[in-house]
């Protein structure tokens, strides 16, 4: 019974350390849409591919991923579409001759081109980060998402720092003295400790409360 | 020996129960043949636009490739259905549905749904409005 329970621990124990990255993230890459009280919630999600297991390669990543899901909202929201063909033509003649006689070679090249392009441009407002998460080494995965509530409140911050900046301006000159500590130069022949991988993790808090 | 031949079939189970996610029975692909469908769901219209591309070789930079170009094409079929001839457009609440390879192909879907139309066109406008009634403060 007791090499039972533990062969069975032993086959469990990989899945358990794999789950915790993008293997259990509720969203694959892509866009929703849902009607709610007052308008829709989009919710966007996009990954980027991690080269290094190393803390800068993650933000990195984490970063596109996130432009990457804006970018998917403003798609939805607008997108242009254009489709253009062109066909070239040319031939290429050649004439040679020998002793038996005289050839000529004709060879005709037709090109075909295609070009399909689809683009987007959108100023948004009231998107908000919601959940990532990372597997160690491969990917990064982000969502983000769009509410009339995230709307409101980021139109609400904005009129209130116009509102405050009017009545009470920020001093612009004279008023603040100049900084005079000069930052710490790096102490020459440092040697930079290796950077640290990054564990897989998986951030789904706020993306169950959206 | 009793014993671990016990371990062992609960080891093979436990296994198999492991693997069993990963075995999904597959959809077709693509699920609809190649072209731009219509289809009515209540009373709202959907259009699905399907495409094909063929990667240049097999690695999967070339698969990538063939993927964005099955992508476009989609959404050249779904112009071209909407509008023949049209080179350029503008559309609203495009969804890629799926991008799926089979036999060496690539094959995207694409949705055009009425009701995604009326979503973005409802949040372009409350940005719209948000950004009129109080613009971001500059310096």
């Amino acid at each position: 019974m007791k090499k039972s329970i533990i062969s069975i621990a032993i086959l469990a124990l990989p899945m358990i350390a794999h789950g915790a990255g993008c293997e259990d993230y509720p969203y694959s890459d892509g866009i929703s849409a849902e009607d709610v009280a007052g308008g829709t919630k989009i919710l966007a999600t996009a990954t980027a591919s991690v080269s290094f297991d190393d803390a800068d390669s993650v933000r990195d990543a984490k970063d596109e991923a996130t432009l990457l899901a804006k970018a998917a909202i403003s798609k939805f929201l607008t997108e242009s579409i254009s489709s253009d063909e062109a066909i070239n033509k040319a031939v290429n003649e050649t004439k040679s001759m020998t002793g038996a006689g005289k050839a000529a070679v004709r060879k005709e090249v037709i090109e075909r081109v295609k070009t399909l392009r689809n683009s987007s441009q959108a100023l948004l407002r009231g998107v908000v980060p919601l959940g990532d998460c990372y597997t160690k080494g491969s990917e990064v995965r982000v969502s983000v998402g769009l509410k009339p509530e995230t709307i409101n409140a980021a139109g609400n911050l904005a009129g209130g720092i116009t509102d405050s900046v009017a009545s009470q301006p920020t001093p612009t000159s004279g008023a603040m003295a100049p900084a005079t500590a000069a930052p710490t130069p790096a102490p020459s022949g440092t040697v930079r400790t290796p950077s640290q991988g990054v564990d897989s993790h998986s951030n789904t808090e706020r993306l169950k409360n959206f | 020996m009793r014993v671990f031949a016990g371990s062992a079939l609960v080891g093979v189970w436990a296994v198999l129960a492991a693997a069993l996610p990963t075995v999904a029975i597959s959809d077709p692909c693509p699920a609809l043949a190649v072209g731009v469908h219509e289809v009515m769901a209540g009373t709202s219209k959907i259009l699905i636009s399907v495409a094909k591309a063929t990667p240049l070789s097999e690695d999967e930079g070339s698969y990538s490739l063939a993927e964005a170009e099955a992508r476009l094409e989609a959404r050249r079929g779904l112009m071209n259905y909407l509008s023949p001839k049209l080179k350029q457009a503008q559309l609203s609440g495009l969804v890629d549905v799926s991008v799926c390879r089979s036999n060496g192909e690539v094959f995207a879907t694409l949705q055009l749904d009425e009701a995604n139309v009326r979503r973005a066109a409802k949040m372009q406008d409350m940005i719209r409005e948000s950004l009129t009634k109080n613009p971001t403060p500059k310096p």
